[in-house]
């Protein structure tokens, strides 16, 4: 083995060394601090945006839309509102009395309104549905208020056009406040910053429980070649001459072509299970039919496969944190994270539903239900022990361990 | 009780033997061997996963793999090499599975269109039908490359080449020793081989990512030595099965792990470190640290106060070149592989196969002129749900076209790139992808750069250029230690990149922090 020769070749790692030295002694002595790669990783995603209220306007008569723009309690380096995807959520993260609780919702604003605002003053939306006894948006309806502040996390989850995957027109099949994710693309289709034909076949109970109706009307008039709106009323109304029912394959026959879309569902539980059958029914391929993810199972014991011996059951948790161990009462209808927080234990989380792993903890004991749609779980951390609290309901009492934010 | 719960609960001790910042590979083999050893360690990682990059996602009915391509230096059950080793040792359960060939080379602009397989004569038999006459030439430096594997493994087992006088090195080392100095360019060329040759055993440098002219011979020959020789392996369930097994032990074995815990500051006094502070605002006394962040974070932002870091530790920083980061596409296809005309598990696709033209290309925002592409089907036939395909199609750009990205260009540009990085696929299976995804997630640099903080995203720590190498780097560890008691461990450690390497550099560092234990007390 020879390179230049063996006495200029055995010098080589001396050789290393002088040039090291050299290297090391003609470089700069000053620090270089930038990184401007973690730079825009922080502006596309950064840990926590601090917002406040802006506006709230009262959209029909169970549901409103707050404005929010970025905080001015935190400084200019407070993280901007970052941009989005049309169709992602935020996830809000708050105090309730002595809980902690965090909730998604789908951004009903266009990413557009972000980033042309940059200069002047970027905002979010979110357009939220009351729920008779819902312990959250009752608190909303009482607490949020121009001027309130409220932390969250943006922009997460996979419900957006993907131009790569998707055939050019979308079919979104929505009901209740299921349209919101479908309003910020069709703002963003609009405003020319989409490229996509979008097709919106609405269902709701009653014409004044249409969320949007007057947006998705004036988006059709000044965009015929790009928005369809398809209302469908489930319940009896006198003088509405559009379609009537659910949204079944011959509604979605009717106005869309089957082959040539790909097909967004986001709605109520009930309305997954009714519209996903019609599409069966036309033989709609996996790939074109994408579905947001609804938050917790509003009654988890409605689940086939729930077991029948741990209905209406309350169990111990007993919490590892760090080097300490809280002891909690649990109920089999609440997921885990339900549990922790209404115990006033922050365990961060996002999407409420299995699907993004935030809320990863370690199960030590016990037995959990996880419905087979909501579990997001790796299969080593199957393996392993590792659960979502957020879809996991205690079935036996429970031993975990928790990563605290 | 129950009011504020989460002010009430310190997490950790006051004091531990050994803080490690970050749970990826690194961190965890520290922690396994700081363990084994009967330290107490608490491990910080502020993601809610350890790994780092050895990690999953999934995505509806589809677990992706997120880094893992070929992990070397395990070997088989019968003849383990030294990662299964350790990690058998360290009571790590993982069901490894053989890599299928080493790699299918398709350099459509000169009809090369090659698949070699594992096997240093299995090897060299396809390159002498490939190019005739290059058997006696590609078998000597095949032995070199083995050679110089041989030493550094040796130097490993007994903890530096240092330990051996100049005369042993030369008699026991020669191949090491005579090659050191040159860049793998310089000496493939004292082969003489025909420069086709040259292009079907050149594409390993992508696992390095320095080009041929300038990256550390070293380093390319044990890469070459190690993968031709000992085969490569996956683990089944992803690499996550890897990262979460060595955490399970880590534990067994005493540690303590928090996740979503991130360190900000790595407290010292009169040159020595005494602990670290969390973003929470906790401190924690450690006479060591061993850190998984880059010298570059850790000497601006981290140590704390400032006046502890000395200058020439900005001057080393500085010198050095941040290694290549990562584009990465990961498509879950609707048809099997075989559908879609895949034969290979691993796919490197160039429009050439020179180094520099694709290191040029590599620094811009131009469609990479070189793919690799992984199929994991075709070693772990149930990755996926039946009648599915995981494809991966990886680029491994310089940060430097990445650095004036706008956030308002951002997804148009990673669209852009996948795009263009599919259609290169399309080419060479004849078959349009696009018509088969049903998901696909397209990772860039800043997505490296969020989930794990490496600087400027860089997945292989600083580059193996001649001078900044294993000899370099190793010779010269102990003093350019500038802080007593901060061990390095991962990518940017004198070891370098990928799975097997973070591995060991974790052994490496808990090694340095047990022997400065025994040697100098409490520090």
């Amino acid at each position: 083995m020879k390179v230049k020769g063996f006495f200029e070749d055995i010098k080589g790692p001396s050789n290393i060394l002088e040039i090291r030295k050299e290297k090391i002694k003609n470089a700069s002595p000053k620090p270089v601090t930038k990184d401007p790669i973690n730079e825009l990783a922080k502006k596309i995603h950064p840990d926590k945006v601090y917002l406040t209220i802006d506006s709230v306007e009262q959209t029909t008569a169970t549901s409103r839309t707050y404005r929010f723009v970025k905080s001015n309690k935190y400084g200019e380096d407070a993280p901007e509102i970052p941009i989005f995807q049309a169709g992602q959520y935020i996830s809000f993260k708050f105090q309730i009395g002595e809980s902690w609780v965090t909730r998604p919702y789908s951004i009903s604003s266009a990413p557009y309104q972000v980033l042309e605002n940059r200069s002047k003053k970027p905002f979010v939306e979110v357009s939220i549905r009351k729920k008779d006894g819902g312990f959250v948006t009752e608190y909303i309806w009482e607490n949020w208020k121009p001027g309130t502040e409220v932390m969250a996390s943006m922009a997460h989850g996979q419900f957006y056009y993907e131009p790569l995957r998707d055939a050019d027109t979308i079919v979104a099949l929505a009901g209740g406040s299921g349209i919101t994710p479908f309003h910020s693309m069709a703002r963003e289709i609009c405003n020319g910053k989409l490229e996509a034909k979008l097709i919106l076949i609405y269902g709701s109970n009653f014409k004044k429980e249409f969320m949007f109706y007057k947006e998705f009307i004036d988006f059709e008039k000044n965009h015929p070649d790009k928005i369809k709106f398809v209302p469908v009323l489930s319940g009896e109304e006198k003088g509405w001459d559009g379609e009537t029912g659910f949204i079944t394959k011959d509604i979605i026959k009717k106005y869309t072509d089957i082959n040539n879309s790909t097909f967004f569902i986001c709605g109520p539980q009930v309305m997954y299970k009714f519209v996903e059958k019609e599409l069966n029914n036309l033989k709609i391929p996996r790939k074109r039919i994408r579905r947001e993810v609804f938050g917790e199972m509003p009654d988890i014991y409605s689940m086939d496969d729930f077991p029948n011996s741990a209905k209406n059951k309350k169990y111990s948790i007993k919490v590892h944190i760090g080097k300490n161990i809280v002891d909690i009462e649990a109920s089999s209808s609440e997921s885990v994270l339900v549990a922790l927080e209404r115990n006033g234990i922050k365990n961060d989380s996002h999407c409420r539903s299995g699907e993004c792993g935030f809320c990863r903890s370690q199960l030590l004991k016990g037995e959990i239900y996880v419905s087979p749609e909501n579990d997001g779980r790796r299969e080593a951390d199957k393996i392993y022990g590792y659960f979502h609290p957020c879809s996991s309901y205690p079935i036996s009492s429970l031993e975990i361990r928790i990563s605290l934010a | 009780m129950k009011r504020k719960a989460n002010k009430k609960y310190s997490k950790f001790n006051e004091y531990y033997d050994v803080i490690i910042i970050g749970a990826g590979l690194a961190g965890l083999s520290a922690g396994l061997q700081l363990g084994l050893s009967g330290k107490r360690c608490l491990i910080l990682e502020q993601h809610n996963l350890p790994g780092g990059l050895a990690t999953s996602f999934v995505r509806g009915p589809f677990e992706f793999e997120a880094t893992l391509h070929e992990l070397q230096s395990v070997g088989t059950a019968e003849n383990p090499r030294k990662i299964r080793r350790f990690l058998d040792e360290a009571g790590v359960d993982v069901e490894w599975i053989q890599v299928p060939e080493a790699y299918q080379l398709v350099l459509p602009n000169q009809n090369i269109n090659v698949t070699l397989p594992y096997g240093i004569e299995n090897m060299i038999e396809v390159v002498e039908k490939e190019v005739p006459g290059t058997r006696n030439k590609m078998t000597k430096l095949m032995k070199v490359c083995k050679e110089v594997m041989d030493s550094l493994n040796y130097f490993g087992e007994i903890g530096g080449a240092d330990k051996l006088s100049k005369w042993e090195m030369l008699r026991n080392h020669s191949s090491f020793v005579k090659t050191a100095g040159y860049s793998a360019q310089e000496v493939i060329d004292t082969f003489e081989l025909p420069q086709k040759a040259i292009d079907i055993i050149s594409p390993y440098w992508i696992y390095v990512g320095v080009p041929l002219k300038r990256l550390s011979f070293t380093v390319w020959a044990y890469l070459m030595g190690d993968y031709f020789e000992g085969g490569a392996v996956v683990a089944r369930h992803n690499s996550h099965a890897i990262s979460v097994g060595m955490d399970k032990r880590v534990r067994e074995l005493g540690g303590q792990i928090e996740y979503k815990t991130r360190v900000e500051k790595i407290l010292a006094e009169n040159g020595k470190v005494i602990g670290v502070e969390t973003a929470a605002g906790d401190m924690i006394r450690a006479n060591y640290v061993i850190c998984g962040s880059y010298p570059n974070k850790v000497y601006t932002k981290m140590v704390y106060p400032k006046s502890e870091v000395p200058e020439i530790a900005y001057k080393l920083t500085n010198a050095r070149n941040i290694g290549v980061t990562a584009l990465c596409v990961y498509l879950a296809l609707d048809a099997p592989p075989e559908e879609l005309n895949i034969e290979s598990y691993s796919y490197f696709v160039g429009d050439t196969m020179d180094t520099d033209l694709i290191w040029e290309n590599y620094k811009t925002l131009d469609p990479p002129n070189y793919i690799t592409t992984i199929v994991l089907n075709k070693a772990v036939e149930d990755c996926f749900p039946s009648g599915t395909t995981e494809m991966s199609i990886t680029a491994l750009p310089k940060p430097d076209g990445w650095l004036n990205v706008k956030e308002e260009d951002y997804y148009d540009i990673k669209r852009f790139m996948a795009k263009a990085m599919i259609e290169k696929m399309n080419d060479v299976l004849g078959v349009n992808l696009f018509a088969h995804i049903e998901e696909i997630e397209i990772a860039t640099p800043a997505t490296i750069s969020r989930y794990t903080g490496s600087w400027n995203g860089s997945v292989y720590g600083y580059e193996h250029q001649v001078w900044d190498s294993l000899v370099g780097r190793m010779s010269t560890e102990r003093q350019e230690r500038y802080i007593k008691g901060l061990e390095f461990a991962g990518a940017h450690s004198s070891i370098g990149n990928g799975y097997a390497p973070a591995i060991t550099s974790g052994r490496k560092a808990a090694a340095e922090v047990l022997k400065a234990m025994r040697e100098g007390g409490n520090n």
